[in-house]
């Protein structure tokens, strides 16, 4: 079992089929869009290959240590980034394959008009534990 | 509570409600519930029969769960009591087990949770825990995998292969929160060992013991991985060592060879070394022969290229390597560590930041990404301003020898403008280049000790002392000495940080006050001839005459001071450079040849009114820092013999008894060449392996080869 992290973009991803924002969206394809990644999430918790699944607030600030003795240093509301992650789902499966094909449902939860939004998700494996036999 | 022995006596339990009618799945469910509840009531209630609470309540669980399934479904399911099994039955019971949560069937990953959790007695929290994974994942995991095996007929008899590459699975997750399940793989193949005969669940055993029997010199405290040919083989548990190694013993008498005595036999050879230079290569790459033979398996090959390079050298390792697919994981590593060793050290780089980022795992990418950072460190030292590309320069640095640490004196030229002028912004313009040429050669990976002559500094000081007499007292010439090492000192350092700074070396420097011990009866105080300061006219030289100094009609130009310039014995303060030099800075120190002092056996040493030459204060620092190379940078490429002559031409490389016969027929000029070519071949005669006179842009390269500049082998 490898685990994945499933990150999923607000800015910075390269635009996504059905590319309208959600604030445009009506209430019943808001609550649609919802629907669709809880049963996701339960699905793959029945499955036994949901690890975890967050969303991120679009505001955060940069911080930084200034030195010892200092306050941190923030910067922000992120004026600068490109990036700016939405969230992330974590799944531990048997293989990329799986990771990708999972990714590839995610991707296609409904947005506006009900219509998939296809929009990219970011794959990345996470690094495991070293093996005990290596020889 | 004597968790192991509750988790030994699982898969029977499991076996008794199996036999009393209840389905695996069911069984296995209750058991799970019972062994939950007995963590719960036991450390306070410890019950006399342990297994025997644990099939009642088992049971009891069991029947709830019909109970509650019949009345929804209408449906009876005849249940029997019947008596507790006899030890075959438990044994084949167990047995049982492990094939059904290995069966072929389940994904790795589900038979690995499934074997925990039936065969191992753990919970369903723990084996979670362990995989890093929230607990209702892990259950639904383990439900369906029962779902899965639940039209498997329960006294089938299954492959002990996929048995074994469960629990290998299992050892290979290593330690992880707190549920070790190194140990637990091992328990579970010893048990599994003690009910068959077969000779590779034996070789899985021994190949475990022998691994675990690393793990105390496999990490370092901070979790960072240890290789195999760094641990401390001391630290190897020798018990397990000696178990795996009669294990295996057993099991190939058996003569039934497979992939896991193959690779217990390879374990077992390097548990053999003492040292990891002792490994027997040979025997090892025959074993990965085998091995390969067996199963084909790419990784197998992989690791037998590395091994193919211990014992036949890294080119047929890397003649090995080029025969796979290098899409297979590791083979970057492998590449980077067979191309260092084959002396490609900027390949080899490239190839280790290459692994790193195809690293599965944090420990293995964090020490690529160390090997990649040392190479480059060593590289970086390398690659000299202007001079040659990197590629040229590790091929350069691999045919000679580096010294370790030289012994870099500059002359008089190093420090005033082109023209002789000792104005302070010439000076430091001219040091500036000066540090630049040295710290080249310290980027290219040598540790340098700088002195430098202070003929210039000290005639000016000599100048203001006669000018002001009248109004400050004049100080001795030791004090001018000491004051140039500090104007010197200070300017060299300040040069030297920015210019190793500039070339991107960690490296920074300190100037030291130095003290050179000379003896007091030495015949130079009797006889002063080492000319200093401006030329005057002979009544006021008289004025210092008076004084106690000498001076001498030198012809037209007037009268000179002459002071003496007695013979450097050793460095006062070289134990200070040297341990200056092994921190890692760059030393400037001996300036002028260093403040002359004599030891009168008083409290104190007594500087005195002398110069020492530089150069012969060179060699002396050079032997007392243990140098392995002097360089004395002069304003010539090269010592020339037939000087003036039409047959004039320059020394190349040279051995000490040619050069001695030059001195000896009277090539070198004294006060000139003389002082450095004394000044080499003492060096060399004092032990010192590489002497060079040259040109300050010339210094690195004489250093490094042999094409450039006078250069004195010993």
């Amino acid at each position: 079992m490898a685990k994945y992290l499933l990150l999923k973009h607000y800015r910075g991803a390269p635009a996504a089929v059905n590319d309208v924002p959600m604030d445009r969206w009506t209430p019943e394809e808001v609550t649609a869009h919802v629907q669709y990644m809880q049963d996701f999430a339960d699905r793959l918790e029945g499955t036994g290959e949901f690890v975890d699944g967050q969303a991120l607030a679009p505001d955060g600030m940069w911080v930084r240590s200034d030195g010892q003795g200092k306050p941190p240093v923030t910067d922000g509301p992120f004026a600068e980034t490109k990036d700016l992650i939405a969230g992330w789902m974590i799944i531990d499966v048997d293989s990329q394959e799986r990771a990708i094909e999972l990714a590839g449902e995610l991707s296609a939860a409904p947005g506006a008009n009900g219509e998939p939004i296809h929009e990219w998700l970011e794959v990345r494996p996470f690094l495991g534990a070293a093996p005990t036999i290596t020889e | 509570m004597d968790e192991a022995l509750l988790r030994a006596i699982v898969p029977t339990v499991i076996g008794v409600l199996g036999r009393r009618g209840a389905d695996f799945a069911a069984a296995e469910d209750a058991v799970q519930e019972a062994l939950v509840e007995a963590v719960r009531v036991w450390p306070a209630d410890p019950p006399r029969d342990p297994q025997g609470w644990l099939v009642t309540v088992a049971w009891r669980k069991f029947l709830d769960a019909v109970r509650a399934d019949t009345s929804r479904r209408r449906r009876e399911i005849r249940v029997d009591e019947q008596p507790a099994p006899g030890p075959a039955e438990v044994v084949d019971d167990t047995l049982r087990l492990y094939f059904l949560c290995a069966h072929p069937s389940l994904s790795p990953a589900s038979a690995v949770a499934l074997t925990l959790r039936a065969v191992g007695g753990l919970t369903t929290r723990q084996i979670a825990q362990a995989y890093l994974v929230p607990e209702a994942t892990m259950a639904q995991r383990i439900s369906r995998a029962k779902r899965t095996v639940s039209g498997v007929r329960f006294d089938r008899p299954g492959d002990v292969g996929t048995v074994l590459r469960v629990l290998y699975l299992v050892f290979n997750e290593g330690y992880s929160g707190d549920v070790d399940l190194e140990a637990e793989a091992i328990r579970l193949t010893r048990q599994l060992a003690g009910m068959t005969e077969h000779p590779e669940v034996a070789g899985l055993l021994a190949l475990m013991l022998l691994h675990s029997a690393r793990r105390p010199a496999r990490t370092r405290t901070d979790g960072s991985l240890v290789p195999l040919a760094e641990q401390d083989r001391g630290r190897w548990d020798t018990r397990l060592i000696a178990e795996g190694v009669d294990v295996l013993q057993a099991a190939l008498a058996r003569d039934r060879l497979g992939e896991y005595q193959a690779q217990a036999a390879i374990a077992a050879l390097h548990a053999d070394a003492r040292t990891a230079e002792e490994t027997d290569w040979v025997q090892i790459v025959e074993w990965y022969d085998e091995l390969v033979r067996l199963t084909g398996n790419p990784v197998a090959r992989l690791n037998r290229a590395v091994a193919v390079g211990e014992a036949d050298g890294p080119r047929a390792g890397l003649a090995a390597l080029a025969e796979l697919d290098p899409a297979l994981p590791r083979y970057a590593a492998v590449a980077a560590y067979l191309t260092e060793r084959d002396g490609d050290p900027a390949a080899a780089a490239r190839l280790y930041a290459e692994a790193a980022r195809a690293a599965t795992d944090l420990p293995e990418r964090e020490h690529l990404t160390r090997q990649a950072a040392r190479l480059n460190a060593g590289i970086r030292g390398c690659v000299r301003r202007g001079y040659f590309s990197a590629e040229a320069s590790v091929a350069r640095v691999a045919g000679v020898t580096l010294p370790r640490r030289a012994v870099v004196a500059l002359g008089g030229n190093a420090m005033t403008g082109p023209d002789g002028s000792a104005t302070p912004a010439a000076q430091r313009a001219a040091l500036a280049v000066a540090a630049g040429h040295v710290a080249e050669l310290v980027a290219a990976g040598v540790e340098v000790v700088l002195t430098h002559g202070n003929g210039p500094q000290v005639g000016n000081l000599l100048v203001k002392n006669e000018l002001a007499a009248h109004e400050v007292p004049p100080v001795p010439l030791d004090w001018n000495v000491a004051q140039t090492q500090a104007t010197i000192g200070f300017t060299l350092a300040d040069e030297l940080d920015a210019a190793l700074a500039a070339l991107g070396v960690p490296q920074r420097t300190a100037a030291l006050v130095t003290r050179t011990l000379v003896d007091a009866g030495d015949p130079g105080f009797a006889a002063p001839s080492k000319p200093v300061g401006r030329f005057l006219p002979r009544e006021q030289a008289e004025r210092f005459i008076a004084m106690g100094q000498t001076w001498e009609d030198r012809g037209p130009r007037g009268w000179r001071r002459v002071v003496a310039s007695p013979e450097p014995l050793s460095v006062v303060d070289g134990p200070a450079i040297h341990a200056l030099a092994e921190a890692g800075f760059v030393v400037v120190c001996a300036g002028g040849g260093g403040i002359p002092v004599a030891d009168d056996e008083g409290p104190a040493l007594r500087g005195v009114e002398a110069v020492i030459d530089k150069d012969l204060t060179a060699a002396v620092l050079a032997r007392d820092v243990a140098a392995d190379a002097l360089v004395l940078a002069t304003d010539v490429p090269n010592v020339m013999v037939g000087f003036g002559t039409p047959a004039a031409r320059p020394l190349g490389r040279v051995t000490p008894a040619e050069l001695r016969a030059h001195a000896a027929a009277g090539e070198f000029a004294r006060g000139s060449m003389g002082p450095k070519v004394e000044a080499v071949l003492r060096f060399v005669a004092d032990g010192g392996e590489r002497a060079v006179v040259t040109t300050l842009e010339h210094i690195t390269d004489a250093v490094t080869g042999d094409d450039v500049g006078t250069v004195l082998h010993a």
